[in-house]
């Protein structure tokens, strides 16, 4: 599997397809659309690491980590797992599964530009 | 450590309230006229029309009005009735945006940002056109502390900071300066607007419905029913002070999200902003609750204002906007996403219940409910809401 994260995360590489999503409207959407199993995979490798990616992040400055492809893919798969550690920490799958149907009707009407 | 008692709000009384107003049409039509066409209402903050040419839209649908408001070239912001002058099109059909003017698409009459009109195709085929004043209608609009609020009434009983009275000193006891960077979640819900803007003013319900996210942030021994701090009352506004537990053990991610800035609910985790006002040790936020439709929620390292626009008496457009200084690092971007997040889920949670309520109310099986201690913004509510109405009622018999 070729590495498109910073050196390091390789072992985050099997979750980029999935989860490196780019706004936070589709990263709800993708929540939404996920199964428990799906969720409990990418918390289980990812959940252990954000720390990590987080401190690697924080020596880059804020406005060059969109400029380049990995730092901005590694920065997009973290806010995903903020929307997952949600459903793994809090709700649980039943609950989840009942968010869900809310969660449909709540749009994101404005996000932040850029990350 | 103190909490609200029944003397704190003796003032209101104890009645049961009717759940008549909460689903009828009749109520919906008297607020349309009686409140909604006469009281100030938020159109957002000037930072989100920062430069000239920025404009953005607010629609309230109970009035049938489309409110432009825009930030001039003299950077001075105005609002205007998003009608054309012509035959009464919608002129700016976008939500939010920048532009040097605004095209009608119905017959490509243009205006500016002050609302004149700056063509009109084949004007020469007009019987006698007065471009100079046929721009668009104006609509009163004043800023305070970086709130824009507009009113539909061509000559608004007050002013602003009449309107506001002494709310307006305490919520500037806050300061909402330098918090620039914001999200907006919103929905549109079979709920009334006034039983949206309870859910959110009230501490009863986090026990329950929200034992999984919120609860532990907001009860524990000292504080086993989640009780308010305090309620002040301001007229027509009111403010509750929301307590947080201070034992709250966080988890992982949430604990990774704390450690990187202010979050939601975080209980008595407060990570100071600067000068930011910490009112007593274990004080959460401050929910200002600005009449008819507002909420304003402050904390220390960030602010949310819940805006709710009455569609028909059984359905409610909400917007609630979270807002926080900019991120200047990926951690500090990552605890804004993560509360944003959990706020969403809390959102969630308090909808599938209150679906469920209207259609209750609907079904005729309850005449009356009681409001609790905790509930008392709530009562508050009801009762300047009546009052507003009825002065004036009073005014229109004289």
């Amino acid at each position: 599997m070729q590495n498109t994260l910073p050196e390091g995360f390789a072992d985050l590489e099997p979750f980029v397809a999935d989860w490196a999503i780019a706004t936070m409207g589709a990263r709800l959407e993708r929540r939404v659309n996920s199964t428990p199993a799906e969720r409990r995979a990418f918390y289980a490798a990812a959940a252990p690491r954000t720390g990590a990616a987080l401190e690697y992040l924080n020596t880059i400055p804020f406005e060059e980590i969109p400029k380049k492809p990995e730092t901005d893919r590694l920065m997009k798969l973290t806010l995903a797992l903020a929307e997952i550690a949600l459903t793994e920490e809090i709700n649980g799958q039943a609950v989840e599964a009942e968010h869900a149907r809310s969660n449909r009707q709540i749009f994101v009407v404005k996000e932040l530009d850029g990350l | 450590m103190s909490f609200v008692t029944k003397a704190d709000v003796a003032e209101l009384g104890t009645d049961p309230i009717p759940t008549e107003p909460y689903h009828s049409e009749a109520q919906f039509e008297r607020e349309r006229d009686l409140v909604f066409r006469r009281a100030w209402l938020f159109a957002g903050r000037d930072v989100e029309i920062p430069n000239p040419g920025d404009f953005l839209v607010k629609e309230w649908d109970i009035c049938n009005a489309s409110i432009l408001v825009t930030r001039g070239k003299d950077n001075i912001i105005r609002a205007f009735h998003n009608v054309c002058s012509h035959r009464a099109a919608k002129v700016v059909w976008e939500e939010r945006g920048n532009a040097p003017g605004f095209n009608c698409r119905y017959h490509g009459w243009r205006y500016g940002l002050k609302g004149e009109v700056l063509s009109v195709p084949d004007a020469e085929s007009f019987f006698g056109l007065d471009t100079k004043n046929c721009g668009l209608t104006p609509v009163a609009v004043e800023l305070w502390n970086s709130l824009i609020f507009i009113n539909l009434n061509p000559a608004p009983e007050q002013t602003l900071l009449e309107f506001l009275g002494p709310v307006a000193p305490k919520i500037l006891e806050h300061s909402i300066e330098g918090f620039e960077t914001c999200y907006t979640i919103g929905g549109d819900v079979t709920v009334n607007w006034k039983c949206l803007l309870d859910n959110f003013q009230e501490t009863y319900h986090l026990a329950s419905v929200h034992h999984l996210s919120v609860a532990d942030r907001s009860v524990s021994n000292e504080n086993p029913r989640s009780h308010p701090i305090s309620f002040e009352f301001f007229g027509l506004h009111r403010l509750m002070g929301v307590w947080g537990n201070p034992h709250r053990k966080p988890d992982l991610i949430e604990g990774i999200a704390i450690k990187n800035g202010g979050v939601i609910s975080a209980g008595a985790i407060q990570q100071k902003a600067g000068d930011a006002l910490i009112r007593h040790p274990n004080w959460q936020l401050d929910v200002h609750g600005i009449f008819p439709t507002m909420l304003l929620d402050i904390a220390p390292t960030f602010f949310f204002i819940h805006e709710f626009f009455p569609i028909a008496a059984n359905r409610t457009r909400f917007h609630s906007t979270v807002w926080f200084p900019k991120a200047m690092n990926a951690g500090q971007r990552f605890s804004q996403e993560y509360s944003v997040a959990a706020f969403r889920d809390t959102v969630a949670e308090d909808l599938a219940v209150l679906r469920t309520q209207q259609r209750g109310m609907l079904s005729g099986a309850k005449k009356t409910f009681e409001f609790q201690l905790s509930e008392t913004m709530c009562r508050h509510s009801y009762l300047t809401l009546n009052k507003y109405m009825e002065q004036a009622e009073k005014q229109a018999a004289e």
